[in-house]
């Protein structure tokens, strides 16, 4: 059920609610910001870095992310 | 109506040549990691080059130099001190959970290649290279971001990346060596990594992202520096942890991003994982941008992150008997974790701009970590 919930709020993403904008309109979305990982890339591979060696689980935030003995 | 279009032209003219302004940068990044008590200590001077060669090529180059010490957790049989020999007569009330000293350094150098095309689709190629005492990787990747049309509303990303690893099994930590005559042994594991995404702008203020990822780890998957402690009815016995020679991991990403007024954006990502070592996650990482002005921009997150344990997980002395899959490794745990982090990020001319963060990291296992930042980028 929830999977179809989810389906279904995609498909209303996609059909329903976008409008088109003009290449001159997305002076927003020009902006880091509005970057997935946020507007400084290094940090976010710190970030990256810091969960990776502490936590059990990666991936999801791109595929160029290097490793780690993790001691 | 007339003076209008005019404007409207100048604007778009103006924002496009702001849009499509090279991307080149130099970028120097401090971080300095702590953990409480004692346990784990980074400090990693980085660098990045952005250069775009006219308007088809973009190259990128990272290098990161961590310098890591601290302690690491392992069984120890406290009445010699040592941490014990496989097969060895112990005690159970002897054993004990210590830390133990280790240094290291890691030096990290990343590239990448990016081609635009006509349409502005682009193919990205990556090489990437790690090395550490007792660790090393090289890793390749490519992505290819294709546009759905020429509005540039909604693209498609396909990814894919492969990794070899070497890790060094040092014969003082392996049970199984013959210290008199062993020798370190290097491991390998290879990592194979697939995504696939879809962006897309919903309005002039808001747009979502969603990707689906896949995992693969094969090979050498044990972390040689932990060890367990095994009773099969005899005498308890320190020995190797053992883990599965492969991982299969997936799971989806979604991320919506809003300016909500002129001054306030917010950036939303959540994650859902899992594998057949039996390990889920859920991860929901929320940022909040201020820019108080042109120069002045604030940044506000909170990442939320739980993990169930993997299925031959126990931290307990006096659990594995027989198993053949064992860690006590407490990364492999069931745990939550919360992280505060705190942005600043001041330009102070068009083309030079400082920043400072200060993060703290906290996780239920006992865990506690600050880590600052501190940086600059020159636009050239």
């Amino acid at each position: 059920m929830c999977k179809y919930f989810v389906l279904l709020s995609v498909l209303l993403i996609f059909t329903g609610c976008v409008k088109e904008v003009k290449p001159w309109q997305k002076a927003v979305h020009a902006k880091p910001v509005m970057k997935e990982g946020g507007p400084n890339s290094l940090l976010n591979k710190f970030e990256q870095h810091i969960y990776f060696s502490k936590e059990a689980t990666r991936a999801g935030s791109g595929v160029q992310g290097g490793g780690c003995g993790c001691n | 109506m007339q003076l209008k279009i005019p404007l409207s032209l100048v604007t778009a003219s103006l924002l496009f040549s702001s849009m499509l302004k090279a991307e080149d940068y130099i970028s120097v990044q401090y971080l300095k990691y702590d953990e409480s008590g004692n346990k784990v200590e980074i400090s990693a001077p980085t660098l990045e080059i952005n250069k775009d060669f006219g308007t088809d090529y973009r190259l990128n180059a990272t290098y990161i130099s961590d310098v890591i010490s601290g302690a690491s957790p392992a069984f120890t049989d406290t009445s010699s001190g040592a941490s014990g020999s496989g097969g060895a007569a112990l005690l159970l009330k002897d054993i004990e959970k210590k830390y133990f000293v280790f240094d290291d350094k890691r030096d990290s150098l990343a590239t990448s290649l990016t081609k635009r095309f006509e349409n502005r689709d682009e193919l990205t190629t990556g090489i990437g290279y790690s090395r550490e005492n007792d660790y090393k990787a090289l890793e390749l990747s490519t992505s290819y971001l294709l546009w759905s049309d020429e509005t540039h509303n909604r693209s498609y990303n396909f990814s894919a990346s492969y990794m070899f690893n070497d890790i060094l099994e040092a014969c003082g930590n392996n049970f199984d060596c013959d210290k008199s005559t062993g020798s370190d042994i290097w491991n390998t594991s290879n990592i194979i990594n697939i995504q696939v995404g879809i962006t897309q702008i919903i309005d002039r203020t808001s747009s979502v992202g969603g990707s689906v990822f896949y995992i693969n780890e094969h090979g050498y998957l044990t972390n040689p520096n932990y060890n367990i402690v095994r009773n099969n009815g005899t005498n308890p016995t320190l020995e190797n942890e053992s883990r599965p020679d492969n991982r299969d991991g997936y799971g989806f990403l979604v991320n919506y991003a809003k300016q909500i007024n002129k001054k306030i954006t917010s950036n939303s990502t959540y994650r859902f994982y899992t594998d057949d070592w039996d390990i889920d996650s859920h991860t929901v990482d929320s940022n909040l941008y201020y820019e108080y002005n042109n120069k002045l921009l604030l940044g506000f997150g909170l990442r939320y992150y739980l993990q169930s344990e993997a299925s031959f997980y126990n931290g307990a002395k006096d659990y594995f008997t027989t198993q053949t899959y064992a860690s006590s490794d407490d990364r492999l745990s069931s745990f939550h974790t919360v992280t505060y982090k705190f942005n600043i990020d001041y330009k102070i001319t068009d083309t030079f701009s400082y920043n400072m963060g200060l993060n703290y990291y906290d996780q239920s296992t006992n865990l506690e970590a600050t880590y600052i930042t501190a940086g600059f980028k020159y636009w050239f």
